[in-house]
């Protein structure tokens, strides 16, 4: 048991050090947050009344974690592929399913850079009054936010990796996921058929909670509803990329080739 | 005539080269579908913010904003991706006229950018249901070629800039980003920071946004034509920094040889 928190830790520690070492990643996680919370809270003050806090700080922070989500934990194993160190780490006796998962975990932590440096930005410059209903709640969604993020990382990395347009995908599931999981502009303004789809993704789901604990307008149950959901549909991702990774694994042992695909 | 011809294929060759057209495939998601997306995010937010039905200002000026995204993306890493595929030294050596080579490269991007912002736009437009009846879409593409221009100079000079960084990805993505904030397309450039409007005022677009606002609120073309010389200076002014910069850079290179080092 000790060993494999060794072995997440280093994973962990080691993927940090290599994001950060990318200029893409260094984007993502502090120039993203500043523009983008410059970019929400010009927009906000012409706006009528709205939740700062929900809306600049929180908005701006959630579209920088998934940007580093993006252009990090899935496109991670394509990148050790094209490095050609992908065929070492999967021989490695650990599992490598760890591995994936000390990779992500802390992509996703690196990732909660941006809220930090929104909330830093709307705290020290903006000076807006940071008004959050339930901290507690908001604390408690913010861990859930985590599990969920990690968990659709995972199964977008296994579909990445079996995927031969990973590349084009990672840049093609930054801006729609904004808008179809409502970071900014809660779902209830999207067309019908979008606001159907957004249901089927995670960061939907934790964006209510983390909106409902900021500005605690609905009821308890919605929360409690929310988060049951939250975790159904993590616990679906979970099993599609345990499915996809096993897949991938029968693949790699038919056409031992997992360093070309 | 042949000069002409050669300049095209030349032209053609490049872009097919540098951009990585290797299937239609990725060149809609990269080119169409990513971007679209990127206007359809910020108009949401708009009408989100405004809470107004009235979309034409802000599907139009993000419309345009495409055509940034293009034309830095592409013509940022023109010369990058020669360094890294080693094939600037080749470029450097050659005895063709820089600036022909400049234009040369900047010419196909300019114009598929125009497939962006017009796709980008017809689909804003179906999106939002929004009626440009009132506008005269003459007008509206001449605004939109002018942008072009001066995006296309602009990208130009952050293609030579990014030889003179390994942090290539940053300056471009934060170019882009600063178009996206300071150009109007989202909120009034009035509303922005004494600093951050005179930085407005330096940057393509700006200008062509306020155009296109004039000409929805109602204005003839003779309101707009300051506007589009001083676009159309700002794209000569860039394209001529960047060349001179591309001359000193090869220059340097030249003496040094250090061209593929920074």
């Amino acid at each position: 048991m000790n060993n494999y928190l060794i072995l997440i830790r280093n994973t962990v520690l080691l993927q940090m050090k290599n994001s950060f070492a990318r200029p893409m990643f260094k984007f993502c996680l502090i120039f993203q947050p500043v523009i983008y919370c410059f970019i929400t809270y010009m927009m906000y003050k012409q706006s009528s009344s709205q939740n700062f806090t929900s809306f600049v700080v929180l908005g701006s922070g959630l579209l920088s974690l998934w940007s580093c989500i993006c252009f990090s934990s899935m496109g991670d194993l394509e990148r050790e592929r094209y490095m050609g160190t992908l065929e070492i780490i999967y021989g490695t006796p650990t599992s490598f399913k760890l591995i994936v998962f000390g990779k992500i975990l802390g992509n996703t932590l690196l990732g909660m850079t941006p809220l930090l440096i929104s909330f830093i930005l709307a705290f020290c410059f903006i000076q807006e009054p940071l008004d959050i209903k339930s901290p507690p709640l908001f604390v408690f969604s913010f861990l859930i936010a985590i599990i969920a993020f990690i968990c659709i990382s995972f199964m977008f990395m296994a579909v990445f990796t079996i995927s031969r347009s990973a590349g084009v995908l990672m840049n093609c599931l930054e801006y729609p996921i904004f808008f179809i999981c409502g970071f900014i502009v809660p779902i209830d303004y999207l067309p019908n058929i979008l606001k159907s789809m957004s249901m089927l993704f995670s960061p939907t789901w934790v964006m209510q909670l983390l909106r409902t604990s900021i500005e605690g307008e609905k009821s308890s149950s919605y929360y409690m509803e929310c988060l049951i959901i939250t975790c159904l549909i993590s616990i679906v991702y979970l099993l599609i990329s345990s499915f996809l990774f096993r897949k991938m694994d029968k693949m790699i042992r038919i056409s031992g080739s997992l360093g070309v695909k | 005539m042949v000069a002409v011809k050669r300049f095209a294929t030349q032209s053609y060759i490049s872009f097919k080269a540098l951009f990585g057209w290797l299937d239609p495939k990725s060149y809609i998601f990269i080119k169409i579908v990513s971007p679209v997306f990127q206007l359809l995010f910020f108009c949401l937010i708009a009408r989100y913010c405004y809470n107004t039905t009235d979309l034409a200002p802000y599907v139009l000026g993000n419309a345009l904003l495409l055509c940034a995204s293009n034309c830095i993306f592409g013509l940022g890493t023109i010369f990058i991706i020669d360094k890294n595929y080693g094939t600037i030294k080749s470029i450097i050596a050659m005895p063709t006229s820089k600036f022909i080579l400049f234009i040369q490269r900047g010419l196909p991007y300019a114009i598929d950018s125009l497939s962006s912002v017009v796709i980008g736009a017809i689909i804003g437009i179906v999106f939002f249901k929004i009626d440009l009846r009132e506008i005269n879409i003459g007008v509206l593409f001449i605004i939109v070629l002018v942008a072009m221009f001066a995006v296309s100079g602009f990208g130009l000079l952050i293609g030579v800039c990014s030889l003179l960084t390994t942090e290539t990805n940053i300056l471009l993505n934060l170019c882009n980003m600063a178009l996206i904030a300071l150009s109007g397309a989202n909120f009034p450039v009035s509303s922005l920071p004494f600093g951050l409007k005179v930085i407005s005022s330096c940057l393509p677009l700006s200008r062509s946004v306020k155009a296109i606002n004039i000409m929805l609120d109602g204005g003839t073309i003779n309101d707009i034509v300051g506007l589009l010389k001083g676009e159309v200076f700002i794209g000569l002014l860039t394209i001529i920094i960047g060349y001179i910069m591309l001359r000193v850079v090869s220059d340097v290179a030249r003496k040094n040889g250090t061209l593929e080092l920074c």
